[in-house]
């Protein structure tokens, strides 16, 4: 049997078992599929028209460079071979926390192996067509590498970095959004699903003053909000106490937190009838004494919403 | 004459007062949830669990939001929220109910009070009518909610949560919550 069929074979076997497992797991959207299925028909087309060519008569194989399609379906494969592999490298460098996104991380390494798996075969393809025998009786250790081991890998590599990933306790990294407290409390106020959807989960920056410190099993500020009855509550971890420990009622922070998500009362007579806005995993960025008008960035006056 | 009917007056007024009773609340209460297969064990925790008490009819209430339960690992945390509990649908879990034995609490002077809570769960859109086995536990100004993982077990298929088939042998059918809410009268 042809090398480049069986190990074809057991390379597609491997990527659509994979695709199903993740899709089935909620972990991969069918929308990054998109880019790496187009690729693949391409090269899938390519790959399966030479073949059917060449074996049909064996003795004219060579005759393949002199067909247009060849010549320039191979630059056209290895075009989209590169592609893939360079769109890796920018999700990479450009993707904002690359490696705290599961979506982004198997996106990238989909496109990556097939990337590699699409120069190989059309390299492989293009050697044996230009030996005239499409029989790999020398396969070496480095095709099984690049079609069968590398992949396994990569995904046996990635599947326990995402399994034994941990939580933060405390938010860092860049802020998803920077926004003053009034504004983000406005969003919230004007329609609390759509600001859901727009913050949930995100890393929020926002300054503020203290009005009240609470809590037990952890500590809780409630910031003023800048909107008559509705405060910020920020949660921290109690590993951050004794960061915390200083801070007075009337203090101004800096914080970066998760958003939790909006509260307020259920019906008029609910024994909870506070209106507010739940911070997360807090981090203290900056704690000052100077009382600001609320609402306004201690860092950069000139803070205002919008995605960073 | 006067000074007794100064007296009743006031003793009536005192009455009243104490009648009203009070609300204890908190903003930072902790409820744990923990599920065991023989898999894996998981647990998680919110330390941001809003919840108020009133003294005179026993009335409790507590909101969670379903997005400050933090995990472990983060890969459960990530299912959890957006497949299981669908956060982004429903971003709370409710519960409103009254304590069956109020009239037993002192609330006036410290001590352990075993109770029971009758009221309805809301979890996923779906609300049930539970009754929750605990104790309060009254020192000054402070009631703490209290009940242990055993008394409070939800069927996870009884709020029409799903866990894929992949996850089936990890995740347990029955999840113990646990509550630790100290309240502060205001």
């Amino acid at each position: 049997m042809l090398f480049l069929e069986i190990t074809g074979i057991l390379s597609l076997l491997l990527t659509v078992t994979v695709t199903v497992l993740l899709i089935s797991l909620k972990m991969l959207s069918t929308d990054a599929l998109i880019i790496p299925s187009l690729a693949f028909l391409v090269v899938f087309v390519f790959i399966v028209i030479s073949i059917r060519y060449a074996r049909r008569d064996i003795h004219k194989i060579h005759e393949l460079h002199d067909h247009g399609f060849y010549p320039m379906g191979r630059l056209l494969v290895y075009a989209i071979g590169v592609a893939m592999i360079g769109y890796t490298f920018f999700l990479l460098f450009t993707q904002k926390d690359f490696f705290t996104s599961i979506g982004s991380i198997i996106e990238a390494e989909m496109i990556l192996v097939l990337g590699i798996l699409i120069m190989y075969y059309t390299y492989t393809l293009h050697y044996l067509i230009k030996n005239e025998h499409l029989r790999h009786e020398h396969a070496n250790f480095f095709d099984f590498f690049w079609v069968m081991i590398f992949p396994i890998i990569l995904v046996a590599g990635s599947v326990f970095f995402l399994f034994s990933q941990t939580t933060e306790a405390v938010v860092s990294g860049r802020p998803d959004f920077e926004v003053t407290a009034g504004k983000i409390l406005a969003e919230f106020e004007k329609n609390d699903s759509v600001a859901n959807l727009k913050y949930l989960n995100k890393k929020i920056k926002l300054a503020s003053h203290v009005v009240e410190i609470t809590g037990d099993s952890s500590i809780l500020l409630k910031l003023a909000g800048g909107i008559e009855g509705v405060t910020i509550n920020c949660g921290f971890d109690k590993s951050q106490k004794e960061k915390v420990a200083a801070i007075i009622e009337g203090d101004s922070v800096v914080v970066l937190c998760s958003c939790g998500g909006f509260t307020k009362p259920k019906d008029a007579g609910s024994l909870l009838s506070e209106k507010y806005l739940e911070l997360n995993s807090c981090n203290l960025l900056q704690q000052i004494t100077l009382k600001p008008s609320i609402g306004t960035d201690i860092e950069n006056p000139n803070i205002d919403s919008g995605k960073k | 004459m006067k000074k007794i009917i100064l007296s009743l007056a006031f003793v009536g007024l005192i009455s009243t007062a104490f009648k009203a009773g009070s609300v204890y609340k908190t903003s930072a209460g902790e409820i744990k949830f923990f599920s065991h297969t023989n898999m894996e064990d998981i647990d998680a925790t919110n330390n941001l669990v809003a919840a108020a008490l009133s003294s005179d009819k026993g009335a409790v209430e507590f909101s969670v939001n379903v997005n400050s339960f933090k995990f472990k690992k983060a890969l459960m945390q990530k299912h959890f929220q957006e497949n299981y509990m669908e956060s982004g649908k429903y971003p709370k879990a409710t519960f409103k109910g009254t304590i069956l034995e109020n009239a037993k609490v002192d609330y006036a002077k410290d001590g352990t009070y075993a109770v029971k809570v009758k009221g309805t769960f809301t979890m996923h859109g779906v609300a049930k009518d539970i009754t929750i086995p605990g104790k309060i536990i009254i020192a000054g100004a402070k009631a703490t909610l209290q009940n242990t993982g055993k008394d409070f077990r939800v069927k996870l298929k009884d709020y029409g949560i799903k866990v894929p088939a992949q996850n089936a042998a990890n995740v347990s059918e029955d999840i113990n919550i646990t509550v630790n809410c100290a309240l502060i009268k205001k």
